[in-house]
């Protein structure tokens, strides 16, 4: 009972999450949910997406490589401001709401300018 | 260690609290005894005796005995234990242990692949549906094999037992004069309206006193040395009755007088011939001939 109550915790996490994914995954993600919102007022001035706006981000961020990874901002720092885009869910077949993408905009100015500007030399 | 184990959940388990009824049935009677006890509270006692025309008064200093009949029977104490959620639990646990058990059996045969359509807040994979599996497996068992083996441990213990024990009831108490033992002293006879007479000493505990003396004495009752003496029942309606024919058998019969008052007073004279007939119980008590001369008058006013 004892080893139960101990293994417990490991068995929750081992059900509820699998390893952890790779930048370029993470990154790949990030700019999914930012393009499903490009038609939200202020999304596309700000990121500058273009016509085709998942193969401009991926290329401009180089997340379709998938030896990513991420240097600036870090791998915790896009995580924690992916938070805001999660408001739908982990799925990505739910588009973040509006406001949601406003938000990761608004606080997060640092990764924003990573999508828009792409990884700097 | 898997014994262990069992053995330990068992414990844990198995002293879930059942509800208990209990109940008790009589059952018959064994056998009755009397046990008896002295009080030691020596109180005086007298007695009485008639022999015409004298009352002996027999003084005794007598213990308390206290006489107790007991009856002793069998009594069924009927235990039932239950519990209602056994049943539920059982069936409940069972399933659970049951799916719980068959998702662990058969996770190889799910897919270890991570879930990639999804990545959690802290960028890692959904979890695989082995992974998924072997959690609900895991969880199902966890929740469900205790319920099991409560419910089991309950139905196990659920049931009636019935214990057989004996049981005493006190069926009656009497306390009388026990251990009597002949006792002299001053009596005092006390308590009547006219003036106290005065005391007596007895003789070999006993006190003799005659129809004569007794009519013209007033008392209501008896103390030795200052103590109040008991009679029991019995000893002070003999008393009583001494007392009463003392004064009724020392007027001589007279029929016409008698006469008379069956035609004023009959019902008077109907209370005069009882009196009489409780007269002549005593022994020597010169009441025939009284008795008579009232049949007489009441027989002739019926005619």
């Amino acid at each position: 009972m004892r080893h139960l109550i101990r293994w417990w915790p490991w068995v929750c996490l081992t059900a509820c999450s699998g390893p952890d994914a790779p930048d370029a995954a993470v990154c790949r993600d990030v700019v999914v949910r930012l393009c499903q919102t490009a038609a939200c007022p202020g999304v596309s001035a700000q990121l500058l997406p273009g016509a085709a706006c998942e193969p401009t981000l991926l290329q401009r961020t180089g997340c379709e490589d998938d030896a990513f990874a991420f240097a600036s901002p870090s791998r915790e720092r896009l995580l924690d401001c992916r938070e805001a885009l999660l408001g739908r869910g982990l799925s990505t077949s739910a588009p973040p709401a509006c406001a949601d993408a406003t938000r990761f905009l608004t606080e997060c100015p640092d990764v924003a300018g990573f999508f828009r500007e792409g990884r700097q030399p | 260690m898997k014994q262990l184990g069992a053995a330990v959940l068992v414990a844990a388990v198995g002293c879930t609290p059942l509800d208990v009824e209990r109940r008790t049935e009589r059952g018959p009677l064994i056998r009755t005894y009397a046990q008896e006890k002295a009080l030691d509270e020596r109180i005086p006692f007298a007695t009485t005796q008639v022999q015409w025309p004298r009352l002996t008064l027999a003084f005794s200093s007598a213990d308390i005995c206290r006489t107790e009949q007991h009856g002793e029977y069998a009594e069924d104490v009927v235990s039932t234990r239950y519990s209602r959620g056994a049943a539920a639990a059982v069936s409940t646990g069972g399933v659970f242990t049951v799916l719980g058990g068959a998702l662990l059996a058969g996770r190889s045969l799910f897919s270890e692949t991570p879930n990639r359509y999804a990545i959690d807040e802290r960028g890692r994979y959904g979890a695989s549906n082995r992974e998924v599996a072997t959690g609900w497996g895991v969880g199902l068992l966890i929740v469900g094999v205790p319920a099991v083996v409560a419910g089991i441990v309950q139905l196990s213990r659920s049931g009636e037992t019935r214990e057989t024990r004996k049981a005493d009831e006190l069926l009656s108490l009497r306390e009388v004069p026990c251990q009597p033992r002949p006792v002299d002293g001053v009596v005092e006879l006390a308590g009547g309206p006219g003036p106290q007479p005065p005391p007596r000493l007895t003789l070999n505990g006993a006190l003799v006193l005659t129809a004569d003396e007794i009519r013209e004495l007033s008392f209501a009752g008896l103390a030795l040395d200052g103590t109040p003496v008991t009679l029991e029942e019995e000893d002070l309606d003999r008393l009583e009755t001494f007392r009463t024919c003392a004064t009724l058998l020392a007027s001589p019969v007279n029929p016409e007088a008698l006469a008379g008052e069956a035609r004023t007073h009959p019902d008077r004279l109907r209370m005069k011939r009882e009196l009489a007939r409780d007269c002549a119980k005593l022994p020597g008590a010169p009441a025939q001939s009284l008795l008579d001369a009232i049949e007489g008058a009441l027989g002739s006013t019926a005619l």
